[in-house]
Parts: C-alpha cells; sequence; structure tokens
C-alpha cells in the first residue's frame, strides 16, 4: 500500500467531509475560472476579430478616439491627404452617426466590409435585435432615418444599449453629409513607420496599427482581469483555509493512527507526505470539478447568449486556453498543498509514544 | 545463543504535565536470540516503557540500549524508522489496525514494495485464509489481532513486541493468539510481551517481574 493510495483512502473515509471541503474549492474555482475565462475570451475573440480588420491601419480624428460616439470626423482635406499617400492602398471609410428613429436614439453604422456581421436576411439595411423587439421590425419594414427612407434587408442578433442600423457605405455616407470617422488602409512597409508618417503629414490625426490596438486591448483587458482574479480569488482562499481546517481535524482525528504508522516504520517525512498528498488530492479533485462546471457554464453562457452579445462565434478555447487551465489546476493544487503543511508538520512531529496512547 | 537485545543501565524520566516520573530506574536485561519472554508487573511498573525502549520507540534518558548490536542512541531517525520498519514487529494492546484498509491491506502496510502474495501467504499462517479483503470492522477481536500480528511479520523481523497482545480478549481467544506467538517462537522468532495476564504469560519461555521502574525478579 503506497503513501498515495493511503492518502486516497482517507478522503474517501469521510465521503461528507471531503467532499464539503472540496465544495469550497470547486466554488472559489468556478467563480475564478468563469470571470477569468470570460476576459480571456473576449480579449482573444476581439483579436481574433482585428485580425479579419480590413488593413494594417485605421485613421481617425485625433479629437476622437477608438470608442468614440462618432463627434469627430476626418476633414476633406485630410481624406484626400490620406487618399494620395503612396503608402497606402486599399483605402476604405467608414462612417458611424448618432441619430433617431422614431425618436428612439439610434447608432448608425456605415459598413464596408459585412463579413464582420452575422446577418439574418441580406445585406444592405439591417437592424439589430433591440430595434426589432422596440419597433417590431421584420425583412421589408419601412424606416425612416435623417428624412430618409429605407427597406430593411436583414437583421442580426445583437443586442445594443441603443438601437443599431448597419447601412451599405454608400447610403449612410450622404446622410452623414459625406463626412468619414475612419479610414482603413492596407500598407506597404512597416506600419509603424506609415503610421507615424501619416501622424505627421496630416495634422490632426490619430493612426492605429494593429498591435497598437492589441495592445490597448490587452492594456485594457489586463486591468480588469486583475481585479476581477483578486475578487475571484478571496472566494479561492476561503476554500484553501478550509482545507487547512479540514487537515488540522483529520490530522487530530488520527493521532493514534500517525502513532501506529511511525511505529511500524514510517518516517517522519512519509507522514508529512502522506498528508500532504492528501490536502493536494483534496484540491486537485475540487480544482477539476471547479474546472468542469466553469466550463459547462460558459458553454451554456455561449450557446444562449453569444448571440446578443455579438459574439456568438466565440468558443470554449477563447475562454479557457490551455495556460489558464494548467495555471489554475496547479495553483490550486498547490495552494492546497500549502495548505496542508502546518498539518503535516504537526502530524509528523508527534511523539509516537504519546500519540499511541491518544484515543 | 547471541543476544539480539540488550538493556544497560537503563534510566527514563519524562514529565506528565508538572510531574516527573522516573518510569525506569537502572534497569538491565537481555534477550537471547529465540528466546520468548514476558513483563509483568503493575500499573506504573515501567513495563511498557521498556517495551518502547526496545522497540526505538523513544530513547532512554541514561543507559545504552543496544539492538542487534546497534546502539539505537547512534541511530539518526530516519535510521529508527527504517530498523522499526525491517527488524522489529509490534503488536499493540488494540490491535490498531488501519480501519480503512482491508486486513490484506494493513499486512501490506508496513511492506516497501507491496507483495500480495506474501501476504496472502502470512495471513494464511495466522489462520486468516479467505479473509484477505474484510475491513477490520469485519472482523471479530481474535482475528483482528492475528491481522495485527500478521503485519508485524510482514518484514520479516528479528523481535516481536506485544504490548497487552490479549488485553482486550476473550480466554478463548487469548489461548489461540497465544499459542499463535508459541508457534512463531517456535520457528525461531523471538519475542517479548507485556501482560497483567498469566495465563498470557504462562506461555512464555521466561517472565521477569517488574515494579517501581527495576526487574524485581526473573
Amino acid at each position: 500500500m503506497g503513501m498515495y493510495g493511503l492518502s486516497f483512502k482517507n478522503l474517501k473515509r469521510r465521503k461528507l467531509r471531503s467532499a464539503l471541503t472540496m465544495l469550497g474549492i470547486i466554488i472559489g474555482v468556478a467563480t475564478l475560472v468563469l470571470l477569468m475565462g470570460a476576459g480571456t475570451g473576449m480579449k482573444a475573440y476581439t483579436k481574433d476579430k482585428m485580425e479579419s480588420m480590413a488593413g494594417d491601419i485605421a485613421i481617425y480624428n485625433s479629437s476622437g478616439g477608438a470608442y468614440s460616439s462618432g463627434d469627430y470626423y476626418l476633414d476633406s482635406e485630410s481624406i484626400t491627404k490620406i487618399k494620395n499617400m503612396s503608402q497606402l492602398y486599399n483605402i476604405k471609410e467608414e462612417t458611424s452617426f448618432s441619430s433617431e428613429l422614431n425618436g428612439t436614439p439610434i447608432y448608425v453604422v456605415g459598413v464596408f466590409d459585412w463579413n464582420q456581421y452575422k446577418v439574418n436576411g441580406t445585406t444592405g439595411v439591417v437592424v439589430d435585435q433591440t430595434l426589432v423587439d422596440k419597433f417590431d421590425y421584420k425583412i421589408g419594414s419601412k424606416i425612416v432615418i435623417n428624412d430618409k427612407e429605407f427597406t430593411i434587408t436583414g437583421t442580426t442578433k445583437q443586442k445594443t444599449m441603443q438601437g443599431l442600423v448597419l447601412l451599405d457605405l454608400d447610403k449612410a455616407l450622404p446622410l452623414n453629409d459625406n463626412r468619414v470617422s475612419y479610414i482603413f488602409a492596407s500598407v506597404n512597409g512597416d506600419p509603424d513607420t506609415v503610421k507615424n508618417t501619416v501622424e505627421s503629414q496630416v495634422s490632426g490625426t490619430t493612426a492605429m496599427t494593429r498591435s497598437d490596438y492589441s495592445k490597448q486591448i490587452d492594456d485594457t483587458m489586463n486591468g480588469i482581469m486583475l481585479f476581477i482574479g483578486a475578487i475571484a480569488s478571496i472566494g479561492l482562499m476561503v476554500g484553501v483555509i478550509s482545507v487547512v481546517n479540514i487537515m488540522l481535524v483529520n490530522v487530530t482525528e488520527r493521532t493514534r493512527e500517525i502513532g501506529v504508522l511511525k511505529a511500524i516504520g514510517f518516517t517522519n517525512r512519509e507522514v508529512l507526505g502522506s498528508i500532504l498528498m492528501e490536502a493536494g488530492l483534496l484540491g486537485f479533485i475540487g480544482t477539476i470539478a471547479g474546472l468542469i462546471i466553469a466550463a459547462v457554464l460558459l458553454q451554456l453562457a455561449i450557446t444562449f447568449y453569444g448571440a446578443q452579445l455579438g459574439v456568438e462565434d466565440i468558443t470554449l478555447m477563447h475562454m479557457l486556453p490551455i495556460w489558464l487551465v494548467l495555471a489554475v489546476v496547479g495553483g490550486a493544487t498547490l495552494l492546497s498543498v500549502l495548505a496542508g503543511l502546518y498539518p503535516a508538520w504537526r502530524a509528523s512531529r508527534l511523539n509516537v509514544v504519546e500519540a499511541l496512547r491518544y484515543d | 545463543m547471541t543476544d539480539i537485545l540488550e538493556i544497560k543501565e537503563v534510566w527514563k524520566n519524562y514529565k506528565m504535565g508538572a510531574e516527573e516520573i522516573n518510569a525506569l530506574q537502572g534497569v538491565n536485561f537481555k534477550v537471547e536470540d529465540g528466546s520468548f519472554i514476558a513483563v509483568m508487573g503493575p500499573s506504573g511498573s515501567g513495563k511498557s516503557t521498556l517495551l518502547h525502549l526496545a522497540g526505538i520507540l523513544d530513547l532512554p534518558t541514561k543507559g545504552d540500549v543496544t539492538l542487534n548490536g546497534t546502539n539505537i542512541k547512534e541511530l539518526s531517525r530516519k535510521q529508527q524508522a527504517q530498523i522499526r520498519r525491517t527488524k522489529i514487529g509490534f503488536v499493540f494492546q488494540r490491535f490498531n489496525l488501519l480501519s480503512q484498509l482491508t486486513a490484506l491491506e494493513n499486512v501490506m502496510l508496513p511492506m516497501r514494495k507491496p507483495d500480495r502474495e506474501k501476504a496472502q501467504k502470512i495471513l494464511d499462517r495466522v489462520g486468516l485464509e479467505g479473509k484477505y479483503d474484510r475491513l477490520p470492522t469485519q472482523l471479530s477481536g481474535g482475528e483482528e489481532q492475528r491481522v495485527a500480528i500478521a503485519r508485524s511479520l510482514a518484514n520479516d523481523p528479528i523481535l516481536i513486541l506485544a504490548d497487552e497482545p490479549t488485553g482486550e480478549l476473550d480466554t478463548a481467544n487469548s489461548r489461540m493468539i497465544m499459542e499463535l506467538l508459541t508457534d512463531l517462537n517456535k520457528d525461531g522468532m523471538s519475542i517479548i510481551i507485556v501482560t497483567h495476564d498469566p495465563m498470557a504469560a504462562e506461555y512464555a519461555q521466561k517472565t521477569v517481574q517488574m515494579r517501581d521502574g527495576i526487574i524485581s525478579h526473573v
């Protein structure tokens, strides 16, 4: 009978106690993985989407921003300059502006690349689920934006705070006095060099490369994830403390048994090892269970809410990359082993003669 | 005959609360290879302490305990454990089997490399054929003690130390256990038992009386 088998049998002997202790770990791990998984997923998904972004560089009015509400536009002089730059090719414009529909504020985006959107029906004039819910729109319904009438050709499952209307770029531009929010372009040569050239030659503009975007997403998401990670870790810590507690109870309860093990020749180190193993097993099994629960919940969230959030093609691989799984399993197991350290040390230091007398 | 155990001018003091207890006060004692000795005496006479020293569960305050030619003071903790595992078999009054393990697993517990066949042979020898997979709770007291004896034999020890082996058993079972120990002794095993029970002591070749931490009568 090896140490491993003994530890395992000890857990099995007190099934309810072991299960309840694991529950603490399970809840902690599940919460952590759920939140971290959602964050990691959004980050990976956004980056994936960016890869399919048309062009290597996005140019916009410096007073605006990557996520501005669209009140700042590139003026026609800047547009002409940009279009004449030899380093840029495959130039595409995008326009977006706020408007209203039946007295409700909406956001209109002129789309040049419909591949970014999943549309039911055909592209051209597309409304989102929010507007469908509100006004009971169907394909063929008429809508009026900035005094111009359109016939809806398609819908998306996406839900937004405001209503969202997607129009073909050539339909949208005239509605916004031909003002352009973004210019996307492919570049000849190094994107960073071109970015600097654009910004210096066309005053009042900011250019963003893919790696700038990537960095921006990282900066934003890493901050958020650090925060939610810290909050979720509190749950896990509570679980780990309950491992310390229960292992102390186990060790005290088994005082005589530990005396017997020592009497028949187990070394202090072997006793220490078997208690640590037991604590580690509690943590490991709890972590795996927590991980599975989190994975199932994340998959359910994708299945039922993915479309509404506009991330229907996000996968579990986005949310639970191998590094996250390994870090959580390794980290939580290690913490549990550490939690067993004090109880194990106490057990290993027991005086054999006294332990054998223990009732 | 060589001595496998020699206890020379051994003192053992320990504190129990505020009270200083002199459990052994200059004990001299030799055990020849192949002997079967019963140590008797009232509670507190120091007989269990003597057994603990013989089994390196404890070290003397003063004096020398030489086991199989080695002074136990010179051993590291790890070496002490090693000798307990390989040279000594312990049998306790309250059996002290691990309740979560089957009879067979209890016997394999001290083995470095679990040897199922050997463990089964030992269980057969103590008369527990076919009860390999019983848990301690599924065995009678006498059977439990036989498993405990089987466990003490797992690593072919040179000395079996039994602390009140019949203390929790009825007369019939006590006789069975003592007969088993006698059989083992006939096969050459050295055995020391500590007992209150005169009937158990009768099985031994030699009885040692202890009183107030010294050997009063051999």
